[in-house]
């Protein structure tokens, strides 16, 4: 197994010849943790029944929780491209202090527990909420437990793969293509759009893809600040976490789709890194 | 419209002074080693840098001072950069057409402009081409009618033919003689070689060290350079130093003798072909005589130069090849270079 996998991994050839066989406790950790990634989602297609797989989607609850989960992360999705690349041009272009405080505010939802993220939703939207109890009184907007609350959960979790994929793709486009559109009259904001955004397209793409699969994935947030009700706010990962305990077949079923799903996302994503820039 | 600018940028690795003042029509050439502050004056005047002090001018309009700093894309100043800058996503008409657009000329009328800017420099069937799929010096030509498609009031060109092989530096530099000639606005012009500065400027400005040495017409400063960087620029020897009745007293080493009657602060400036060489110490008449060491051996025209370390600096000498043949001349051998006083034009530095 060790030598098979020195041998046959081309990117291991090089440094084979150059130094020698790969240290053996290095591979075996590494195979270890190789498996222990792969074993579980070759676990699912295994153990999948795959004669009740048409027939599981079929059924109504998860049909309702699969629409709702697409539509739901296709608004979560647009509302991280819209407030996420503004963001991310602040953050790459504009030098106002505090800007690595703010950045490191936009990643805190990366590292911090979906569900406190949940709290955090629940204290700012809840009905007596700091933004929540002036949406009650002045508008009777309640948002927790609707499917708004919904995509705000899966905004909040989403948002920061946004913004870290397009600043990098903002920082790595040479900054003197906005100094040229100056120098031929083009206005800030004309410079953001007519070449400043095409030219991060291929950063903006992946970051819309990255968040989008973060939001469909979404459920600590969304269980604690959405509920769990069936139509309105039973996401796919809520189904499948209920199903486990009524019907098992229909949340194994689900989870090969959103296995799929995954695979489809990042397929596209190596397309996009083969290909480089666009055309 | 003119172009009138004193100003200073103060940076923390370095500071540049610059003044100019330039006439519509009128092309100025910006010399200068690495370093001296040329790109940075550029992008003063387009507005892309700040100022610290004095002001900038176009047309009698104030466009920066220590106070006030009117943006880039409110100037009307067009700029080619010294690796063309061209958006990648765009193609060579949109690239052309993007100042027309922006001025809120119609996407027709900007692409039919472009076209023809496109067909006076000679890239009419370029036109659909992506910035990748161009030459460098396609490329450069598509920069300059991007830039000249606005028709600005000045137009800052930053060696626009420095990353470019010599054939393509050579039919470029003649395309834009003739376009900056035919070009109503003030050009600058900065560039290394002093081949551009003579063959497309009216007017040289010389910046060293962040300040202004010398400034006058190409030909001008071709024959009384002040600065050793001009002077090697333009192949001629200088030697700096102070002169007491014919007799310059150089910084670096022996005296200069120099038939001029000169005093005070001085420099001295001798052609490659007035100086000898030879492979003993010259008896007679030159009154000039160094011992030195060759460091290098080039071809150059008809003639060969030697360029040498004499004990008075680095001096250029341009020798035939049989009397090359006769020294029997390699890089590091000892020789006397002498020059005469005749030869050699002193005037106050």
């Amino acid at each position: 197994m060790t030598r098979a996998w020195a041998t046959h991994d081309p990117t291991a050839r090089p440094n084979g010849q150059v130094f020698g066989r790969a240290p053996a406790a290095l591979v075996i950790a590494g195979v270890i943790g190789f498996a222990f990634l792969v074993v579980p989602v070759v676990a699912v297609v295994a153990k999948a029944p795959w004669g009740s797989v048409a027939h599981e989607l079929g059924n109504a609850d998860v049909r309702t929780a699969l629409w709702l989960s697409l539509a739901t992360t296709a608004i979560s999705a647009a509302l991280c491209l819209v407030f996420g690349v503004p963001l991310a041009w602040a953050l790459a272009r504009v030098d106002f202090p505090g800007r690595r405080v703010a950045r490191a505010f936009v990643t805190l939802p990366l590292v911090m527990p979906p569900v406190v993220g949940g709290v955090a939703l629940l204290l700012a939207f809840g009905r007596t909420g700091l933004i929540g109890s002036w949406l009650d009184d002045a508008f009777g907007i309640t948002v927790p437990f609707t499917t708004a609350a919904v995509v705000l959960a899966q905004t909040f979790v989403a948002l920061p793969f946004m913004v870290i994929s397009v600043e990098g793709a903002f920082r790595s486009t040479d900054v003197r293509y906005d100094d040229a559109a100056a120098t031929l009259g083009a206005s800030r904001l004309a410079t953001f759009w007519h070449v400043t955004l095409p030219l991060a397209a291929p950063g903006i793409a992946a970051g819309t893809l990255l968040s989008w699969a973060r939001a469909l994935g979404e459920f600590g947030a969304t269980i604690t600040f959405a509920g769990n009700f069936p139509g309105v706010t039973r996401t796919m990962p809520l189904q499948i976490y209920i199903g486990l305990q009524s019907d098992p077949d229909a949340a194994i079923a689900l989870s090969l789709v959103m296995i799929a799903l995954s695979i489809v996302v990042l397929v596209a994503l190596r397309e996009r890194w083969i290909t480089g820039v666009a055309p | 419209m003119s172009l009138a600018a004193d100003f200073v940028v103060r940076r923390p690795e370095h500071t540049t002074t610059f003044a100019l003042d330039a006439a519509p029509g009128e092309v100025v050439a910006v010399v200068g080693p690495n370093g001296a502050g040329k790109t940075t004056a550029l992008r003063a005047i387009a507005g892309l840098q700040p100022i610290t002090s004095g002001s900038i001018r176009l047309g009698g309009r104030v466009v920066s001072d220590s106070s006030s700093h009117l943006a880039a894309h409110r100037r009307d100043v067009g700029f080619v950069f010294s690796d063309h800058l061209l958006f990648p996503h765009l193609d060579a008409v949109r690239n052309v057409a993007f100042g027309l657009r922006r001025r809120g000329m119609s996407k027709d009328a900007a692409n039919a402009t472009a076209r023809e800017w496109l067909e006076r420099l000679g890239l009419a069937e370029l036109a659909a081409r992506r910035p990748r799929q161009l030459s460098g010096g396609q490329a450069q030509r598509v920069a300059i009618a991007r830039a000249l498609a606005c028709r600005p009031a000045v137009l800052l060109l930053d060696e626009p033919l420095a990353s470019l092989d010599a054939g393509a530096a050579m039919t470029l530099r003649s395309t834009l003689r003739d376009h900056l000639a035919d070009f109503g606005g003030v050009s600058l012009l900065v560039t290394h070689s002093a081949l551009d500065a003579l063959v497309v400027a009216d007017r040289l400005v010389v910046l060293e060290h962040g300040a202004i040495v010398q400034t006058g017409s190409p030909t001008e400063v071709a024959a009384r350079p002040r600065s050793a960087h001009v002077a090697a620029l333009v192949g001629l020897n200088l030697i700096s130093g102070t002169a007491v009745g014919g007799v310059v007293r150089s910084a670096t080493g022996p005296d200069l003798v120099v038939s001029e009657r000169v005093d005070g602060a001085v420099v001295a400036v001798f052609s490659p072909s007035a100086v000898g060489l030879y492979a003993s110490r010259p008896a007679g008449s030159p009154r000039n005589v160094w011992s030195a060491v060759v460091r290098s051996v080039a071809p150059h025209g008809d003639a060969v130069r030697v360029q040498v370390d004499a004990e008075i600096g680095s001096i250029l000498a341009d020798v035939t090849p049989a009397a090359l043949a006769a020294l029997d001349l390699r890089v590091g051998d000892p020789v006397f270079a002498s020059v005469k006083a005749t030869e050699i034009a002193a005037y106050p530095a």
